[in-house]
């Protein structure tokens, strides 16, 4: 990997974890209620259980917030360092890899492997969860091409 | 004045009373959440939770670390 590329690919790497992180859980969790951080463990259809859920989707934002915010420190690095590439179309993919590497390492983990959550709770792991994966491989794939393609002019 | 004055607000605001404003702290749904929290499982949900983050952070060490950095750390 071009070491020049390294400051701003961190930066937006972080970045798009955090975007990817937080629509996530503002738009699942939150705004269409399709699951919680472990609703596949606590069921979260009576009150206690939603405000367990509560509780746990709260630790998960706190996590992404504490990843966006070391990109937002990295970004300011790679601005002060000097021969760091700034390229807007380097950080657009770098965006694009990191919610993809989001939807893809939250997706095995959570969905397949631990099976805390599932995409739609009330049918469990579904063609969604899938899905979601190929939503999270098409960005990873998209953002690394477009990646290749500005490192190797 | 003003310091005695200030010394009593401190003195009310640090007045061990009911939180008004939180109506989760007391109610009878209240102890039947921190129950359920605060189960054996605690700490797998927990690691379970900041797994996949934690994971990922790591990965933009990884890219954020020159290569050369990484050889001599060995």
């Amino acid at each position: 990997m071009n070491d020049r590329a390294r400051p701003l690919l961190s930066a937006g790497l972080a970045l798009g974890i955090g975007m990817g992180g937080f629509v996530d859980g503002i738009l699942f969790h939150q705004i269409l209620q399709l699951h919680n951080m472990l609703s596949a463990r606590v069921p979260n259809t009576d009150y206690v259980g939603a405000k367990v859920n509560m509780v746990w989707d709260g630790f998960f934002h706190a996590g992404v917030w504490g990843i966006t915010a070391a990109g937002i420190l990295l970004l300011w690095r790679a601005g002060r360092t000097a021969d760091a590439s700034l390229s807007g179309r380097l950080l657009g993919s770098s965006l694009l890899m990191g919610w993809g590497l989001f939807n893809l390492v939250e997706g095995v983990i959570d969905h397949h492997l631990l099976q805390l959550h599932h995409v739609y709770e009330p049918v469990g792991l579904s063609i969604w969860d899938y899905l979601f994966l190929l939503w999270g491989a098409g960005m990873l794939l998209f953002g690394w091409a477009l990646a290749r393609s500005e490192t190797a002019r | 004045m003003r310091l005695v004055l200030r010394l009593a607000m401190i003195v009310v605001g640090a007045w061990p009373v009911r939180g008004f404003a939180c109506t989760m702290c007391h109610s009878p749904q209240a102890v039947s959440v921190r129950a359920r929290l605060l189960q054996p499982d605690l700490w797998f949900n927990l690691c379970a939770t900041l797994l996949p983050l934690l994971l990922l952070a790591w990965m933009i060490g990884m890219v954020a670390t020159p290569s050369t950095s990484r050889s001599h750390a060995r």
